[in-house]
């Protein structure tokens, strides 16, 4: 497994299109190019998983000895899938950045560098290795917000910053006092001494709710989400895909990564208040949503609730909920992501995000509005397409732990409906609006290139999963035990 | 059950999905043409081609048979975690190719139908590939061996039922009428969902073989009540899909939609999916008759209330939406007296006459011009003979003419109900009599007396496109009742014998039921007293409403609440929609925007005051704060590794 090319290239890559100056066009090819070199490295990890490991460490070098920190790479059922999601939603927007002035070198620098970033938090197997990449991912995003995003950037990228950075503030701490205690941050080590756990406000406690924090600051969990609607509405297109594609599951993906496996007696002692919150912020997230006036408020307002299921699946324990949550991570990175690149396209021509704006899109562009639809039927977990795949999953496991959730739950999916057919009837149906009447919309081809991937995906995941399952079954049931 | 079946395994059932689903796809994604005629074809070439299909599957394993094992197409696996597997497998059964051949069939004539209903569309492509789309959809939840693969086809007939009564999508009402369609349907889907999840948890298989055969019944290995909170999760969800009480409120809204998909969708088809999944059940049902008590009660108060509401409606195609929810009503109380047979048996009679009343209701719109109104019409029969014909021939159909099609349906349920008791057999005539009243109006007001409107005066005949569908359907509505026949006249039971093999074996008897056995006298009398009741009530709605010449004035409080549909709609509005809507923006205004951002907002403002401070190095330019990065982490590592 070629995992530090997996890790290496886009960093290189980032680094190198920095110096592209003002030749924008041959950096988005080179992008291209670069996506090419990466893919091969990510064909390699796909081709060499191996489905029957968990925590598995292929490659390793003592980096910061002092703090008994090496950098461990390693891949199996819980990260394959979101690197692999990665990698996909960043070459379809290598595509969809084609032609684009505005992003220039820089812009695609700073993507790539943020791929770099959010892969090493999901390949390291060690726990500050872990935090300085969960930290780094931090500073290309502030940039792609801050400075490519639209009216109130500067406010959306503090916000973001200033809430994601002090949630990991705690992890750090945690991560210190780990170091400190036991000598070692390797996660299979730490896994194998059993920490002791003394009550939640004892010494491992707040360990374990200090890496809590920082991951449901980045899901984001209920009652801490408002940075998420600044962010995605004033993020550029490509980083608002990214962020609901892959950060936002990084929260998921740590809290299973490092507070489920690390730390179960610690996780059943919290989980019926994270199944709380989680359930609040699906009815919470679904109500705000539907009364958003702005698009992307409204689909990132969808991703708080989302979120929320995935949560409710971590929390159940069980191996059904589970790997329903982590489908649906991959379900929802590509359902929102699609809405995102969808709605993206759209505001590249019409420059307005207010849904009163919109209306009778199917008549201007039948295939554009057809997509559009095929997203937002995903998103609400339409049998078929991944969406009903992952909420099913977590649904039933959830049920079979604790039934008045999965009821919340349920009342989720209604809510999605109400939502999103209501956004629809707005912005893709009706009579033509003024904006939409105004504007030419048509596509140029890369923008399909970007596009179709994405709904073809969603169908082959909605109708035939269990590749994918298989892959990271293991990984699912390993957790599962612990409980 | 420790009977073993002799499984057949074939891979033809999932061409019969295979070929409407590219007919969809040719149509919707690849040919995209404007040319009606060609999209009609290719989509009635789909539908036709899965006909055949069924017909040949039909010749080769029977289905008028007492004789039957199991036919599965083994496709794939679709899921499969922890204690949930769901293999995505298709099973033919003869009450599944009965149905079968009603979706193709009927399904194909429709298609034909509307090539010529649809020949003045921008975009009849679009139309076409939803068509076969739902087809595609309805196939797989016939076909489906499981419960969860049965969902995907519930689930997505829905979507297609949503994008068909939105298909006109400019004009907003269309569109309400499609999200409310969606939305009612998915209030009821959260049922099926909890039946998923009761039956994960509990039971551990969504085949419906093995419920069938091991869970019905007092050695079943999981708790009754289990099964009877799946069962009653199952009817709650038929409430949405096929329109009871209290989820009915969107079918006759769904009548936004062309005409065609008024015939296919929400006629003969998808709204009798409840009823199908039930008969397929049954023995589940009849070994926990609590459920069907339930059934019973909201079947009848159902066929009770649309039929009211019919009376006083204006529009043709409302009355047929709310004969066809009534009809419905109708099935459910045959299943709920504990005659499956009797449901199906009127599924497949009432699947024939209603299609042949949309699309009679179709040609007569088509003719005037999409007017609506039948007090805008009148006197049709003359310049539209083959509608009328036709059209009068499903009338006498619904109202059990005798030796129609819906003449031994209709009378097979009111046999069914009297053998349950007399209180229920004597609503269920009151309604049968109700429904000879307004089908009769409707037939009256738009075919006899003179035309009252310029529209009327000059509409047209429609083209043998729309003719010979209506001719078939026709045909059919007289004649498919005479498989399965009361015992008194012919005594046929072809539909009894090939429900009865399709459950594997079980009796499908109903736990505890000792249901009398009619008598022939009796038998003979019910049959007399049901015909002469609707027939004279039908007698007397046509004669007053034959020389109808102005616009009616009735009025009084009983006629404003028929005509107002009980203010059912706007109860809902009031009693659900509006406080949800209200709970949902105070929610997000006060909590996320008042408390969350506010306090946020606090905390920074302090901050800012100490940020003040330290603004110089706040630049805005890209390159510095690069600096400051690569700087602050020189210094961190060095730091970490050399000084600590």
């Amino acid at each position: 497994m070629n995992l530090l090319g997996l890790f290496l290239i886009p960093f290189v890559s980032g680094v190198i299109l920095f110096f592209f100056g003002k030749k924008w066009k041959t950096a988005q090819w080179a992008n291209i190019v670069f996506h090419a070199f990466w893919g091969v490295a990510v064909y390699q990890c796909w081709a060499n998983f191996d489905p029957s490991q968990m925590g598995e460490v292929y490659w390793s070098w003592d980096w910061f000895p002092m703090l008994n920190s090496k950098l461990a790479l390693g891949l199996d059922g819980l990260s394959l899938p979101l690197v692999v999601l990665n990698y996909i939603l960043s070459l379809l927007l290598a595509f969809y950045a084609l032609g684009k002035e505005k992003l220039s070198p820089s812009y695609l620098a700073l993507f790539s560098i943020l791929n770099a970033a959010s892969i090493g938090t999901l390949i390291s197997l060690d726990a500050f290795a872990f935090y300085i990449f969960w930290e780094f991912m931090l500073i290309p995003m502030y940039f792609l917000i801050g400075k490519w995003g639209s009216k109130n950037r500067v406010y959306a990228a503090l916000k973001f910053f200033a809430f994601t950075m002090a949630g990991s503030l705690l992890m750090l701490l945690a991560i210190i006092a780990l170091s400190k205690t036991y000598g070692t941050l390797s996660w299979i080590e730490l896994k194998n001494l059993n920490l002791p756990y003394d009550g939640l406000t004892g010494f491992h406690g707040l360990i374990f709710l200090g890496f809590l924090i920082a991951f449901a600051v980045k899901i984001p969990l209920w009652p801490l989400h408002t940075w998420l609607p600044d962010a995605h509405t004033e993020a550029p297109t490509g980083a608002s895909v990214i962020l609901a594609g892959v950060l936002l599951k990084l929260g998921v993906y740590g809290i299973a990564r490092w507070c489920l496996s690390l730390f179960p007696l610690a996780s059943s002692d919290v989980a019926i208040p994270m199944m709380t919150l989680a359930s609040v912020g699906i009815v919470g997230g679904s109500f705000a949503a539907w009364k958003q006036v702005d698009i992307k408020r409204m689909i990132a307002y969808s991703s708080v609730a989302h979120l929320g299921f995935m949560v409710l699946g971590l929390f159940a324990f069980n191996v059904e909920a589970l790997s329903g949550a982590m489908f649906q991570n991959l379900a929802h990175g590509l359902s929102t992501g699609a809405l995102f690149l969808i709605f993206g396209i759209i505001y590249d021509r019409t420059h307005t995000r207010k849904i009163e704006d919109y209306g009778g899109l199917a008549s201007k562009n039948g295939l554009l509005a057809t997509a559009f639809v095929f997203s937002a039927m995903a998103s609400i977990g339409l049998p078929g397409l991944p969406g009903f795949i992952g909420e099913f999953l977590i649904l039933s496991g959830t049920f079979m732990s604790n039934k008045i959730f999965a009821f919340v739950g349920l009342s989720g999916i209604l809510l999605g409906a109400v939502y999103m057919l209501g956004m629809l009837r707005k912005v893709v149906f009706g009579p033509m609006g003024p904006t939409v009447k105004s504007h030419e919309i048509v596509l140029e081809w890369n923008e399909w290139v970007a596009i179709v991937p994405l709904l073809v995906l969603m169908l082959v995941l909605g109708m035939s999963p269990q590749f994918l399952l298989s892959k990271v079954m293991f990984s699912m049931e390993w957790i599962s035990a612990l409980y | 059950m420790d009977q073993v079946f002799a499984v057949e395994n074939t891979s033809l059932l999932r061409w019969i999905i295979l070929f409407p689903l590219m007919g969809a796809i040719l149509n919707g994604l690849i040919l995209r043409s404007k040319n009606v005629k060609l999209s009609g074809l290719v989509a009635t070439a789909a539908s036709a081609i899965a006909f055949f299909i069924c017909l040949s599957l039909v010749n080769s394993y029977g289905i008028f048979t007492e004789d039957f094992g199991q036919v599965l197409d083994p496709w794939f696996t679709w899921f499969s975690v922890g204690r949930i597997h769901v293999p995505f497998h298709l099973e033919y059964t003869p009450l599944t190719g009965v149905m079968l051949l009603v979706i193709t069939g009927i399904g194909t004539l429709i298609h034909i139908f509307a090539t010529g209903y649809m020949s003045e569309e921008k975009s009849p492509f679009r139309f076409f590939s939803y068509l076969n789309l739902f087809l595609a959809a309805m196939l797989v939840l016939v076909l489906s061996s499981n419960l969860v693969g049965v969902f995907l086809g519930w689930e997505g007939v829905g979507l297609c039922s949503y994008l068909l009564i939105g298909y006109w999508y400019e004009d907003n009402e269309n569109t309400a009428a499609g999200m409310k369609a969606f939305v009612t349907n998915r209030i009821g889907d959260l049922g099926f969902f909890v039946a998923l999840f009761l039956l994960a948890a509990y039971v551990g298989t969504f085949q419906i073989s093995e419920l069938v055969t091991i869970f019905a019944g007092e050695s079943s290995p999981v708790e009754g009540g289990v099964i009877l909170a799946v069962l009653a999760c199952i009817f709650w969800a038929s409430t949405g899909k096929s329109a009871q009480i209290p989820l009915y409120v969107w079918l006759p809204d769904a009548m936004a939609g062309p005409t065609p998909v008024s015939a296919l969708i929400h006629a003969a088809t998808m709204v009798t999916s409840g009823i199908f999944v039930s008969v397929r059940l049954w023995p589940l049902f009849a070994s926990q008759p609590a459920v069907l008590d339930w059934i019973l009660w909201v079947g009848m108060a159902t066929a009770w209330l649309a039929a009211l509401i019919a009376l006083s409606q204006r529009d043709i195609k409302k009355v047929l939406a709310y004969s066809t929810v009534s009809q419905l009503g109708f099935m459910f109380v045959a299943l709920g007296v504990g005659a499956p047979v009797a449901a199906f048996f009127h599924v497949v009679t009432h699947a024939f006459f209603k299609a042949l009343l949309f699309l009679g209701a179709g040609s007569v719109i088509h003719g005037m011009h999409h007017d609506q109104d039948m007090f805008n019409m009148g006197g049709l029969r003359n310049k539209m003979p083959q509608t009328h014909a036709t059209f009068l021939i499903g009338t006498l159909a619904i109202i059990g003419f005798p030796l129609t099609a819906g003449f031994f349906s209709k009378d097979m349920i009111l046999a069914k109900a009297f053998e349950h008791g007399p209180l229920a057999w004597g609503l269920l005539l009151l309604a049968a009599v109700l429904t000879a009243f307004y089908m009769l109006r409707a037939y009256t007001l738009t075919f006899w007396g003179e035309a009252r409107t310029e529209h009327a005066k000059h509409a047209h005949e429609s083209s043998l496109w729309m003719a010979a569908p209506l001719m078939l359907l026709a045909a059919g509505a007289l004649l498919v009742g005479f498989m399965e026949t009361p015992p008194i006249l012919f005594n046929v039971h072809g539909l009894e014998m090939a429900i009865k093999a399709s459950w594997y074996g079980m009796s499908g008897e109903v736990v505890g039921h000792h249901g009398r056995h009619l008598s022939h006298a009796t038998e003979w009398i019910l049959l007399l007293v049901t015909s002469a009741a609707s027939l004279s009530v039908a007698y007397f709605s046509y004669t007053k409403f034959r020389d109808q010449k102005s616009k009616l004035s009735a009025s009084g409080f009983a006629v404003e609440l028929s005509q107002n549909k009980f203010y059912v709609d706007e109860a809902y509005q009031i009693v659900f929609l509006r406080p949800l809507s209200w709970v949902a923006a105070r929610t997000w205004k006060f909590i996320d925007v008042y408390i969350i951002n506010g306090t946020l907002h606090v905390i920074r403002d302090g901050m800012r005051i100490g940020g003040q401070v330290l603004s110089f190095a706040h630049t805005g330019n890209l390159q510095t704060y690069a600096w400051y990065f690569a700087a602050a982490v020189a210094i961190a590592l060095v730091f970490v590794n050399w000084v600590v």
